[in-house]
């Protein structure tokens, strides 16, 4: 085919789906001339057309797989994907229906818990032209949304192809503001109506999302706070803004009048197959939303849909409808054979004085908005190039970049954030600290700060301020609590928590920081008995790492209480599991390694590979307890151990004061156990004064740790001096 | 990497030197692969793999925004679609040559997450019908590229390729005919 006429077989197919199916034969033959050749490709195409409506309409990678189970939901395939997260079919296998199940993008644990509240509000409506929200739920550190699933094309897809008649858009506007009366009466606001939220089926339209698009603008803060800016966001703010009130746009929170402005967007589109207002970037048509009038409708829509539309869209709130049942009752009582005739573009408004002002006012604001967002873009760039340079092990040059950001911009708390993260990156928890406290000066409740913070504060052996902070993840509170000898409450937490827990990953973590309890306090049977039900819980939605972890700590579990043999049996499980160069799992697959070889008393094989799992810099990235496990793991004072082994009890010593103290790209943890693990090799020494020093370090770290544990009193005695 | 080297890169193909694109690709390729592995095995926060974050990041990762122009950005996005086809279809030609009994299902869970959304189409054939579209319409090829493996909206290709975005709208319909046509699929 050459180029001509394959310009020509495009022009011919786009006019021909202009025509009606049946006479689309006629009319490809007739306009491709005799050309037998483009009139057989035209009519190739239009056949494949038909039928490729959702054909390679969803992007080729994408997260949930097929086959997956969230809870008790099957997923199927994606339907769809949209600002907050991404559409699958699903089957309950409970109730035996079809639903369709929303994965919510949301990141913190906060903004999770409104999304949850509000889809549960919005839950309690029912209306045939609603779709209906049955159940939200939170699998696998995955917020959903379970829906009524309905089978239909976006009314968005329907008006691309072109104007509606007359009497379809008003059926479809009567019952979308019929939905939105029923929602209004119930104090439910959709803030989000637009052309890609309503599905039309064969019984008609269906609105989605019905209250949950408060959470759109938390979530954008969150993306934008969170560092996670991405297209998506902004596809997000350009599909909603056509749709935006006037009143919305100069900042007020708006009333279900603002959803009356979007039916009566919707409405306009619907009849003319356009826009009322456009604009080739979002303050233009912020600006054209403000302050112009509509543009003009074509002459076929009829005088009173017009002048439905035109109340809809009034500027001012007094001259809009004030109520979705009286657009309903206006549209049903509409005649639509009346008729047809132009509207009239609105003379200059009587209120010329005051818009002109407002014009002015809502320059400003549009103006102060867009620097805005371009500072916020700027920033989230430099700092991802902070955490570039973080990973790369290029520390002072990450700490300039997020110097640098924190300064230009220090109203900004995620900038400090990240300054924290790069300072307890390369071994810094002091300065991090500062940073942290900075952060959360600005912006109190960001979780991930509260996590650095705590971080930072454990670091420095604070585990008491550090629990201050409070972490909403019961697995890190559990893990601060034990740090400070408090393993009683450490241990109630972890039950408490896991009754609340979903079954799988959350589960999973509980039970391996429980195991690491136990561990320490040489209780192996009990752990090896959580590491097998948090195996049971892993079978369920295998998570790698978790898997890697719980054959490390089994394995360190087994070492201890002497069955060498069962520990290499999960050495050798470690490494099936651990097939990817993934560092984190390196990590731990050296570790057990490490463990094995000091058991067996090789021991330049132990030094090795303890000296392989220490190679990664503190970073926070990661999940919960994975992060703080990457950083104290039960091999991190391996080489100590291996010097204590080889009969070097000062090389041991130099080890344990190496752990604890900070240094460029170097994790410093202020570990209890380490300085207490010192002490006894100081006492063992003969130097006595020394491990008293260290005994009442380790006495201050455990001030309010468990009554009558052995440590604290095997301390209290060497510091009281009854026994060298 | 330095990402002084991707954004002189970017700027010398936006100039016109069709050379660097060559350089470029292997470099876009390698930081999508690493982020893609990193998404899978849940080292981050968000969970959820999404072509456009991945790209995004990988934009982040790679280049010195303090020298980038919007114009760069667009070229970069566009690399970055065809770095993840290439990804993605070799995900896929490892995937035909190792499988058992022909069922993309049965591979680990880790890896099928890659290729969930692609559903009953047949990723190679895709990539090889794309090929010969490029050879008949280079426009519409590269739309499909940016939307189904760069995972953009209409709005961010109509962006990215300077075209309004009922241009973009039509081209993909037909493309999206061509193709389906090209695979012999019936749905």
């Amino acid at each position: 085919m050459t180029p001509e006429q394959w310009s020509r077989v495009k022009d011919v197919f786009n006019a021909a789906l202009a025509h009606e199916a049946s006479s689309r034969a006629a009319f490809v033959a007739d306009a491709t001339n005799g050309d037998e050749q483009v009139r057989a490709e035209v009519e190739r195409l239009l056949a494949a057309d038909q039928r490729a409506t959702d054909f390679i309409e969803q992007p080729a990678a994408t997260m949930l797989p097929s086959g997956r189970v969230l809870d008790h939901y099957e997923i199927g395939h994606i339907l769809g994907s949209g600002g907050m997260g991404r559409v699958y079919a699903a089957r309950d296998t409970e109730l035996g229906r079809d639903v369709a199940l929303k994965v919510a993008f949301l990141g913190s644990p906060d903004a999770q818990a409104r999304l949850r509240r509000e889809a549960q509000h919005a839950s309690r409506l029912s209306h045939p032209h609603i779709c209906h929200i049955y159940d939200v739920g939170r699998a696998d550190g995955q917020l959903f949304i379970v829906m009524e699933r309905v089978e239909g094309r976006s009314l968005a897809d329907v008006i691309q192809e072109g104007p509606l008649p007359i009497a379809t858009a008003r059926k479809y506007g009567t019952e979308i503001a019929d939905a939105l009366a029923h929602a209004h009466e119930r104090g439910v606001t959709h803030r989000d109506l637009k052309s890609t939220n309503v599905i039309i089926t064969p019984r008609g339209a269906k609105v989605l999302d019905f209250g949950l698009a408060r959470m759109l603008a938390t979530h954008q803060i969150d993306a934008l706070s969170q560092s996670q800016r991405s297209l998506t966001a902004e596809g997000m703010i350009a599909g909603t803004l056509p749709y935006m009130a006037p009143e919305l746009l100069r900042g007020a929170r708006g009333d279900q009048r603002a959803d009356i402005w979007a039916l009566g967007v919707l409405l306009y589109e619907m009849v003319s197959g356009r826009r009322p207002f456009t604009g080739g970037t979002g303050f233009e048509l912020s600006a054209a939303i403000l302050h112009q009038p509509p543009e003009t409708l074509p002459p076929t829509v009829p005088a009173p849909m017009a002048a439905i539309i035109q109340r809809c869209v009034a500027k001012n709130l007094d001259d809009r409808y004030q109520q979705a049942a009286d657009v309903h009752v206006a549209l049903e009582e509409m005649n639509a054979s009346t008729p047809t005739s132009r509207v009239r573009v609105p003379a200059i408004s009587r209120r010329a004085k005051v818009a002109a002002l407002l014009l002015l006012v809502g320059l400003v604001i549009a103006a102060a908005v867009s620097s805005r967002f371009g500072s916020d873009i700027e920033a989230t760039f430099s700092n991802a190039r902070g955490y570039s340079l973080l990973q790369q092990g290029k520390f002072e040059q990450a700490l300039e970049q997020f110097q640098a950001v924190a300064k230009d911009d220090p109203k900004e708390a995620n900038a400090w954030d990240s300054l924290g993260e790069g300072y307890l990156a390369s071994g810094m928890p002091d300065k991090a600290l500062d940073a942290y406290s900075r952060a959360l000066s600005i912006e109190p409740t960001f979780e991930p700060s509260r996590l650095g913070r705590g971080l930072a504060l454990a670091a420095l052996g604070r585990y008491d301020d550090a629990l201050a902070t409070a972490s909403p993840d019961f697995t890190i509170r559990a893990f601060l609590l034990s740090r400070a000898g408090r393993y009683a409450e450490a241990t109630k937490v972890l039950e408490d928590g896991r009754r609340e827990s979903d079954e799988g990953e959350e589960t999973a973590n509980a039970l391996l920081t429980s195991a690491w309890l136990s561990i320490e306090r040489t209780q192996y049977a009990r752990a090896l008995e959580d590491l097998r039900a948090a195996e049971t819980a892993l079978k369920q939605k295998p998570h790698h790492s978790l898997l890697v972890l719980t054959d490390l700590l089994a394995g360190v579990a087994e070492i201890r209480a002497g069955n060498v043999t069962n520990a290499l049996a999960r050495m050798a499980s470690q490494k099936l599991r651990y097939e990817s160069d993934d560092r984190v799992q390196s990590n731990w697959v050296a570790a057990l390694e490490g463990e094995i070889a000091l058991a067996r008393e090789q021991y330049d094989r132990a030094m090795a590979n303890f000296k392989a799992t220490e190679s990664r810099a503190w970073l926070t990235l990661g999940s919960g307890m994975l992060a703080v496990f990457v950083n104290n793991s039960p091999a991190r004072d391996g080489r100590a151990r291996v010097e204590i082994a080889r009969g070097n009890r000062a090389a041991a010593v130099d080890e344990y004061r190496r752990l604890t103290t900070a240094g460029p790209g170097r994790s410093a943890v202020l570990e209890p156990r380490h300085i207490l693990a010192l002490a006894r090799l100081l006492r063992e020494g003969g130097d006595a004064a020394g491990a008293r020093v260290e005994y009442g370090r380790f006495l201050m770290l455990w001030a309010n740790a468990d009554k009558g544990l052995p440590e604290v009193e095997e301390a209290r005695r060497a510091v009281r001096n009854r026994e060298p | 990497m330095d990402g002084g080297d991707v954004t002189q890169l970017l700027q010398e193909w936006s100039n016109g030197q069709q050379q660097a694109l060559d350089r470029l690709l292997p470099q876009i390729h390698d930081e999508l692969r690493k982020l893609a592995a990193s998404y899978l095995r849940r080292e981050r926060r968000d969970h959820t793999l999404q072509p456009t974050a991945l790209v995004n990041e990988a934009f982040l990762k790679l280049v010195d925004q303090r020298a980038v122009k919007w114009q760069n950005r667009a070229h970069f996005f566009g690399i970055a679609a065809q770095a993840m086809r290439r990804i993605l279809v070799d995900h896929a030609r490892a995937h035909a040559s190792s499988k058992r009994g022909g069922d993309m299902r049965k591979v680990p869970l880790d890896e099928a997450i890659l290729l969930g959304g692609v559903g009953d189409v047949d990723l190679l054939a895709l990539d090889e019908a794309l090929t010969r579209l490029a050879a008949l319409d280079p426009q519409q090829s590269r739309i499909v590229e940016l939307r189904f493996f760069g995972g953009l909206t209409m709005d961010e290709t109509a962006e990215v390729m300077h075209i309004s975005p009922a241009t973009i709208g039509r081209e993909w319909r037909i493309a999206k005919a061509w193709l389906s046509a090209e695979l012999g699929r019936t749905a």
